[in-house]
């Protein structure tokens, strides 16, 4: 399959009081046509940035970005603001977290439905909304011909989260990003989000950019899985393997950690210490290994390139698997 | 088991006022939580799951009697006296219950006041009993709860925003603990946190359960969660209980539609099986206003019938738990 989007070794950092904030640092990774490709780790991890910088949402003097972003064979770390415009909405779209908060609460959902396709498409008001009301029909949302007036206070997390995807997906684009779209979302309401944004992406031939800290939804919807760390991927595998058997200690700490009933009765298996915060994250050293319970002396003197698993001894389905970690490249001592 | 019934509730009821327009008059009742009965013995974990705007924060609330509610809430004192603890008490009743039952809330970060140090939190409880008298062996004291919560001594000196989130929520236990409690109610305490970070908390909080024989009321909408700490689960949904029972069996065999609805929309991790993109559950939860003579679920279960819309299920046993519907 045609490769649609690849970053490589993207960075973006920011500069604070507290120093620079290396958020996301060498990040490398490509999907594919059609492809899900979910990115996981827990805050701070630089899951977001990465993707925000995908749709150009980084600007100014304070914001530091390098490297190369692909899409669709056009470089966009070297094109100017007014085509990243262009692209962003029309053939990239964005699902944001908290489906309250992206809205704009003084305007309809008709008037940003509206914006945001003629923004992209010269045609009339009317053509517009009629095509707006297709795409909250297709939603699911219930009487899209009445709701479609309505304010965003009017409707429920799980409906605005609809009306954010029928926007997303109005302009048919080839990838759509969704950073934690379930995360503010009830359970029952989550298997309906999911089950329609895999249903949509299908229907359009999308690829999916799907950012979550939950394992459990990545299972139900990834092909392939990213694991990230303090800014950087420690491991990449295709969704069967990672769930089958992860390798990198971060990603067996992950999985290792799910509440199950089975476990009761006895403690969990936790991750000693906690994420560390981006302005403390320790460079030329594995920054997990404060954390590892594998951690010999050479995790602390040098940093672990992303490399191809060795093949040899590995668990089977680890095409492409890759990994940043000692243990899996000439061991920690 | 024979240990005694630390708490129970008959006919637990809480309404807020509604207020609309210009002048703010009262224009309806938010039932928030309608009748709800339940028991919990010393030493016990009792589970309540629901989606948001279910009423189990607002239970919460109730039974800390940091809301008023309506009903009978029974306790039973230290010295093994029985008395209802809802509405005015006696101000000696009324310290004995605040130092008995306790709270850890579930953001960490806005629950701990930025501007106290630890050791101010951990303190205002102590002085607000008249427990810290002594100032030396209070900080003694402060010390070893530290370090019952994992966390050096250190700490004390220090404030809220130097820690992580899951250290937070320590702070936030230790705080709970601060008055050896009988009863903690843990409204999310780890929905804020870290999923690596999440566990630990738990631990500590199963830790201190073994050891001091506490009991906890265990909130939250993350059923795994749930199952993992309770010996017995209460299913909310509109404010009501939709089924109670032991946790193994709601989870083993759930006999409420609601229940099974929300059992089938968990992650199930394998992604070989994909359960989710093939369950379904129609519709969202409906708006806490909402009121109906009949079944709250009605519009979404797959079972209802027109005898769901005008008769409310009455919670009868089935099958060895507690069930409000007509058809389980």
């Amino acid at each position: 399959m045609a490769t649609l989007l690849e970053l490589k070794d993207s960075r973006t950092h920011f500069c604070t009081f507290d120093g620079i904030v290396k958020a996301s640092d060498g990040v490398s990774f490509h999907i594919d046509e059609g492809e899900v490709l979910a990115l996981v780790g827990e805050s701070g991890s630089g899951k977001s940035v990465t993707a925000r910088s995908i749709m150009g949402l980084y600007s100014g003097s304070k914001i530091r970005q390098s490297g190369s972003i692909v899409f669709k064979g056009e470089d966009l770390s070297k094109a100017n603001p007014q085509r990243r415009r262009e692209l962003r909405g029309r053939d990239m779209g964005m699902i944001f977290q908290e489906p309250m908060s992206a809205f704009d609460p003084l305007s309809s959902i008709s008037e940003q439905m509206v914006e945001a396709r003629l923004t992209h498409f010269k045609e009339s008001r009317e053509e517009a909304r009629a095509l707006a009301i297709e795409s909250l029909r297709q939603v699911g949302i219930p009487e899209p011909e009445k709701r479609i007036d309505d304010y965003p206070h009017r409707l429920s997390g799980g409906m605005l989260q609809r009306v954010l995807i029928s926007i997303a997906i109005m302009n048919k684009p080839k990838l759509l990003i969704a950073d934690e779209p379930t995360t503010a979302l009830d359970v029952t309401i989550q298997a309906q989000v999911l089950r329609l944004l895999n249903g949509l992406r299908k229907e359009m031939g999308a690829s999916l950019l799907f950012i979550t800290h939950d394992l459990g939804v990545v299972a139900e919807i990834a092909d392939r899985v990213h694991v990230m760390y303090a800014g950087k991927i420690v491991e990449k595998a295709s969704v069967r393997a990672l769930f089958s058997s992860a390798l990198h200690p971060y990603s067996k700490g992950l999985l290792d950690a799910r509440v199950t009933g089975e476990r009761k009765g006895k403690p969990l298996p936790a991750i000693p210490g906690s994420v560390p915060r981006p302005s403390e994250i320790a460079e030329d050293c594995c920054r997990f290994a404060p954390r590892c319970p594998h951690a010999g002396p050479r995790c602390l003197r040098e940093e672990p390139p992303l490399a191809a698993a060795p093949a040899a001894g590995g668990p089977r389905n680890d095409e492409g698997r890759e990994l940043a970690c000692w243990l899996y490249n000439g061991g920690t001592e | 088991m024979s240990a005694t019934t630390l708490l129970s509730g008959r006919g637990l009821r809480k309404s807020f006022p509604v207020r609309r327009g210009v002048l703010m008059l009262v224009r309806g009742q938010l039932k928030a939580l309608h009748s709800f009965d339940f028991d919990i013995r010393a030493g016990e974990t009792l589970g309540v799951v629901g989606e948001s705007g279910c009423g189990k924060t607002t239970l919460g609330r109730v039974l800390a009697r940091i809301h008023e509610g309506e009903g009978s809430l029974e306790y039973t004192g230290r010295d093994g006296q029985r008395y209802d603890a809802l509405g005015k008490l006696d101000p000696k009743r009324e310290l004995a219950f605040r130092r008995d039952v306790q709270m850890v809330f579930q953001d960490p970060y806005s629950s701990l006041d930025p501007r106290m140090t630890v050791e101010k939190i951990l303190l205002e409880p102590l002085e607000a009993h008249g427990m810290a008298k002594d100032k030396a062996a209070a900080k003694a004291y402060l010390c070893e709860l530290l370090a019952r919560v994992g966390l050096h001594a250190d700490a004390l000196q220090r404030y809220p925003h130097e820690f992580s989130g899951g250290q937070r929520q320590r702070i936030a236990v230790a705080r709970a603990l601060a008055l050896k409690p009988r009863l903690i109610i843990c409204d999310e305490p780890t929905s804020a946190l870290d999923v690596s970070v999440q566990s630990q908390v738990i631990n500590l909080l199963k830790e201190i359960q073994e050891r001091e024989g506490l009991a906890y009321i265990f909130i939250s909408h993350n059923l795994d969660l749930v199952r993992y700490v309770s010996d017995r689960i209460y299913v909310m949904y509109l404010g009501r209980v939709v089924e109670a029972g032991e946790s193994e069996l709601l989870f083993s065999d759930p006999a409420h539609p609601y229940t099974q609805a929300l059992l089938r929309s968990i992650p199930n991790w394998d992604p070989q099986a994909r359960s989710l993109l093939n369950a379904e559950l129609r519709g969202e939860a409906p708006s806490p206003l909402w009121d109906p003579p009949g079944c709250p679920f009605e519009p979404r279960c797959p079972k209802a019938a027109a005898r769901c819309r005008s008769e409310a299920p009455a919670q009868r046993d089935v099958r060895g738990r507690l069930v409000a519907c007509h058809f389980a």
